[in-house]
C-alpha cells in the first residue's frame, strides 16, 4: 500500500479482521470476499504485518516439549494414507496423543455432498474405563480442514474416563450425521456413536474399551441417525490414531 | 520423528532491523527455513518450531487464555504454516508477522465462536497468567516497532489502549464496550478512525 492511495471500500471491514472484533458470521463473510479479492487480500496483509510489531509486548511463553513431538509426529508422511499411522518411538512415554490424520481427498468428496452447515455439534462420549491406556495425562488431538478452522478438538482424559469431541467448525451435510468410528487392527470398524448436537452420552461396546489405545478413530458422513448397516457407509472425513508421545 | 528433539531448548526470536535487508536477522533465517518447508524439509521444520514456538504461544495464550486450547490452536497453526510454506510471499511482510497472522486468525477464531456458542472454557482458569515469564521480551521485537509505536502516539490515549486491546487480547467489540464503557457504536468508531490514523502515518516513509 502507497501513501495516497484510496482506501479500499472494504478497509474498516479488513481492519476489523486483522483485529479480530468481527462477529463469527462477519468473519465468515468477510473471508469468503477475500478469497476473490485480490485488492482486498492486500490490505489484509499490509495490516497484519504493520500490526505484528505490537506483540513484542507479550511474553513468549514456552510450549510444554509434547507439543513438539506432538506436532512432528502429524506431519503428514510421503504418501501417508487414509488410515496409515504410524506407531513413532513406542517407548513408554508419558503421554499419548491421539493424531487424527485429515483426509483430504475424502473431505472434498463429502463437502461435494454437503450442504451446509451445522456449525456447534457438540458431542461427548463418556466410558466407563479407558483400559489400556495409561492413566498418566490427558491425550488431545485438533482435527482440521485444510486452510480452515479446527473441525474437531478431541480429549481423551483416562482419569475422569472421558471422551470428549469437540465440533468447532464441522459440516454436517443436510440430511446427514457424523459417526465415529474405532478401528481396531484390520478389524471391523465399530461405532462409538453419533456427533449430535448438544451433549450425547454413547456407550462405547465394552470389547473397544480396552482397545481404544492405539486404535485408529474415524468419522464419517452417514445417514440421518447413523450408518443404517453397522459399519461405515460414507466418506470418512477425518481419522487418525492414538499414539504415544515420542520422547 | 525427527532426530532432532534433543536439540537445544527453543529460544524467541531474536531481533531484526528490517528483515529482507542484509544482516544476521531472524528474518532471512526465517524465511530460509520456511524456504525448506516448503519442500518438505521436516528438519527446517523443526527449527522453524524451536525458533518461533514461544513467541506464538505466548500471543495465542494472551488471547484464549487457557493452555489447552492454546496449545491446540498453536499446533493447528504449525500444521497449516506445513501446508502453506509455499504460499508464503516475502513481500508480504516478515515471516514471523505471517506466522503470528496464522495463529492470532485460529486464536480469534475460537474466542469468538467460545463467546458465542458458550462453548464450555476448561479447566485452567487463571492459571495461564502465571506461567508469563518475562515482563517483557525485547528479543522479540521488531525495529518497526518503532514506527508503530511512533503512529500509535498520534492516537487519542484511551482509544489507542482500545485499539492494542483489541489486537493483543483478541476482545470483541462487545467486550471492549463493557470495558471502556461505552456504546458499541463507539467502539467501531474508535477503531476505525485509529486505523484510518495509522494507515496515514504508516504509509508515510
Amino acid at each position: 500500500m502507497t501513501t495516497g492511495s484510496p482506501p479500499h471500500p472494504r478497509e474498516a471491514d479488513a481492519i476489523e479482521f486483522v483485529l479480530g472484533t468481527l462477529s463469527t458470521a462477519e468473519r465468515s463473510e468477510f473471508e469468503r470476499i477475500l478469497e476473490g479479492d485480490a485488492a482486498l487480500r492486500q490490505v489484509v496483509s499490509f495490516w497484519e504485518d504493520q500490526l505484528s510489531p505490537l506483540t513484542a509486548r507479550v511474553p513468549s511463553v514456552r510450549p510444554p516439549e509434547r507439543l513438539r513431538g506432538a506436532l512432528m509426529a502429524a506431519l503428514p508422511s510421503a504418501g501417508a494414507g487414509l488410515f496409515r499411522t504410524e506407531r513413532s518411538g513406542g517407548d513408554a512415554g508419558s503421554a499419548e496423543i491421539i493424531m487424527l490424520r485429515r483426509s483430504r481427498a475424502a473431505w472434498r468428496s463429502a463437502t461435494a455432498v454437503a450442504g451446509l452447515l451445522a456449525a456447534s455439534l457438540a458431542g461427548i462420549i463418556v466410558l466407563d474405563s479407558l483400559q489400556g491406556i495409561r492413566p498418566s495425562s490427558r491425550l488431545v488431538a485438533v482435527v482440521n480442514r485444510s486452510g480452515e478452522l479446527p473441525a474437531l478438538i478431541v480429549r481423551v482424559d483416562p482419569r475422569a474416563g472421558t471422551v470428549q469431541v469437540r465440533a468447532l467448525a464441522a459440516e454436517t451435510p443436510a440430511g446427514h450425521s457424523l459417526e465415529l468410528w474405532s478401528i481396531v487392527g484390520s478389524g471391523a470398524p465399530r461405532s462409538l456413536g453419533i456427533l449430535a448436537a448438544g451433549a450425547a452420552r454413547v456407550p462405547v461396546p465394552a470389547a473397544d474399551r480396552r482397545r481404544l489405545d492405539g486404535a485408529t478413530l474415524a468419522v464419517t458422513v452417514e445417514p440421518q441417525g447413523g450408518s443404517p448397516t453397522g459399519g461405515p457407509t460414507g466418506a470418512v472425513v477425518y481419522s487418525g490414531k492414538l499414539v504415544p508421545e515420542p520422547r | 520423528m525427527s532426530a532432532t528433539a534433543a536439540g537445544p531448548p527453543p529460544r524467541p526470536p531474536r531481533a531484526e532491523p528490517s528483515w529482507d535487508r542484509d544482516g544476521s536477522g531472524l528474518g532471512r533465517v526465517l524465511a530460509d527455513k520456511l524456504a525448506g518447508v516448503a519442500r518438505g524439509d521436516r528438519e527446517a521444520f523443526a527449527g522453524l518450531y524451536d525458533a518461533t514456538a514461544p513467541k506464538l504461544f505466548g500471543i495465542v495464550l494472551r488471547i484464549v487464555r487457557d493452555r489447552q486450547i492454546a496449545e491446540d490452536v498453536v499446533q493447528d497453526a504449525y500444521l497449516k504454516i506445513w501446508e502453506n510454506a509455499s504460499r508464503y510471499s516475502p513481500e508480504a511482510g516478515h515471516p514471523l508477522s505471517w506466522m503470528i497472522s496464522i495463529s492470532r486468525n485460529r486464536a480469534i477464531d475460537i474466542v469468538r465462536r467460545r463467546g458465542e456458542v458458550q462453548m464450555p472454557v476448561t479447566d485452567d482458569g487463571p492459571e495461564w497468567e502465571a506461567t508469563i515469564a518475562e515482563p517483557r521480551d525485547r528479543e522479540a521485537e521488531f525495529i518497526d516497532a518503532d514506527r508503530l509505536s511512533h503512529c500509535l502516539e498520534g492516537l487519542e490515549a484511551t482509544q489507542r489502549r482500545c485499539f492494542v486491546d483489541a489486537y493483543l487480547e483478541g476482545f470483541s467489540r462487545e467486550e471492549l464496550a463493557e470495558r471502556y464503557e461505552r456504546p458499541v457504536n463507539t467502539i467501531k468508531t474508535w477503531l476505525h478512525r485509529s486505523a484510518n490514523t495509522l494507515r496515514t502515518c504508516l504509509g508515510e516513509r
